[in-house]
């Protein structure tokens, strides 16, 4: 507890730039790897932002680890940008030793337990390979929208709603990532990424209904991807 | 000597630069939600804005190295997020075509509208700040004055602790109780309103 309030101290204080160099590298790495600190430095921010601009109108919005997740992506698809020495030889060496090293280590240890995001996740990619995906919509829509139509096939499932005593609509769909062409770039969309042993899935939302319900779709999309048989 | 914010934003640039992206991290949770404000003024979507501004952090992140530090990176960041809209605006007319013609006509799919920001996220976005005005408003004189006197005067904490004479280390403590008092406040808030989206839930 006292930690914890030293901590958040140190991150107010580097919020105003008055942590010094030797603190601010000691508290990058607890920021980033406890979300309560982060959570912490994005309401100090907030804060700010609300109190200098009477105008800001997105203060409760996190776009963070969208942005981390393609990043991730990115970065796998493109090596070459990860530029971290200055000698082009010596980042060789030193990654020649460090995937040494990680194949070592990878071999030594045992396999991770699954956490409740994989085991969900293997349900939504059980869904998706069988009739049952548009059950996994249905039920992460529940009373918020009725079905109108729907195409179901191996390559995912997508699923058109009508708000009830509203002429609103809105898609939910579900396709392995590489087929994520098919969600258009012009259409509004509110999406999840599902990891899974075999591969990394989308979840998607668009269409006319608040962000809030959309968010509680993707919600709702894991939940009862878990109670697929 | 007042606190420059470009020089608080270049160290953590700097970092960035040299790979760690932590830092970065740290550099979108603070300019997010004015970015996203600037994207949705051009497109006039609160979901296309978000994902302007994913896209702008990540060409940002990617090109770090050619950031030239004369600038703040908050006037590149938000150069970025203009073009990167713009950009959108110019390719938006045609793709919106296309994907007509391929879902009407193969899939029988509708195409719904675009869709628009709603009252109730600006609802949102006042009560939130209402709640931290209010917080502020709230708090003891001592901590009021010291956040008062960073916040809105931009005051390092030396010049805080001369006008207020009292040690430096005070008026750190007494920023941080203030902020930590806002930070209360925005979490009471997120809890309610996950609680009155779970009431929607039959």
């Amino acid at each position: 507890m006292i930690k914890n309030k030293v901590m958040k101290e140190k991150i107010s204080a580097l919020a105003d730039g008055e942590l010094s160099d030797f603190e601010t590298r000691r508290i990058l790495s607890e920021i980033s790897s406890n979300p309560e600190y982060r959570e912490f430095w994005k309401n100090i921010h907030q804060g700010k932002e609300a109190l200098e601009n009477e105008e800001s109108e997105f203060l409760d919005i996190d776009i963070s680890n969208r942005v981390s997740f393609g990043l991730d992506k990115v970065q796998l698809k493109d090596p070459e940008q990860i530029k971290k020495y200055k000698y082009p030889q010596a980042s060789y060496i030193v990654a020649s030793i460090f995937g040494f090293c990680a194949v070592i280590i990878y071999s030594l240890i045992p396999p991770p337990i699954e956490s409740f995001s994989d085991i969900a996740s293997q349900r939504i990619v059980d869904a998706i390979d069988s009739p049952q995906g548009i059950e996994v919509l249905n039920n992460s829509v529940s009373s918020l929208g009725i079905l109108q139509d729907f195409k179901s096939n191996q390559k995912g499932t997508l699923a058109n709603y009508r708000v009830p005593n509203s002429n609103k609509t809105f898609k939910v769909s579900l396709y392995p990532i590489k087929e994520v062409n098919k969600i258009g770039v012009g259409e509004a969309t509110r999406i999840s990424y599902i990891k899974s042993k075999n591969g990394t899935y989308v979840v998607s939302v668009s269409g006319n209904i608040s962000t809030e319900k959309k968010n509680q779709i993707l919600r709702n999309a894991n939940f009862f991807a878990e109670k697929i048989n | 000597m007042k606190v420059s914010n470009k020089d608080l934003d270049l160290g953590l640039v700097k970092r960035a630069k040299a790979g760690d992206y932590q830092a970065f991290d740290l550099l979108v949770l603070k300019y997010q939600s004015r970015l996203i404000s600037t994207a949705f003024k051009f497109v006039k979507d609160l979901q296309i804005a978000e994902d302007l501004v994913q896209d702008s952090f990540i060409k940002s992140f990617k090109s770090i190295d050619s950031f030239r530090e004369d600038s703040t990176f908050y006037t590149w960041i938000y150069r970025i997020t203009v073009n990167t809209s713009k950009n959108y605006l110019v390719s938006k007319r045609r793709k919106d075509e296309i994907l007509q013609t391929d879902i009407s006509k193969e899939e029988n799919f509708f195409i719904e509208p675009i869709d628009k920001d709603t009252p109730e996220n600006l609802f949102h976005a006042s009560q939130l700040r209402n709640i931290i005005i209010e917080s502020l408003n709230g708090l003891g004189d001592d901590t009021k004055t010291a956040l008062t006197l960073r916040e809105f005067d931009g005051l390092s904490y030396e010049q805080i602790a001369e006008i207020v004479n009292c040690p430096v280390g005070t008026v750190r403590s007494r920023i941080f109780r203030g902020r930590e008092v806002i930070d209360e406040a925005i979490k009471e808030y997120r809890k309610g309103k996950q609680f009155s989206l779970a009431e929607i839930k039959p």
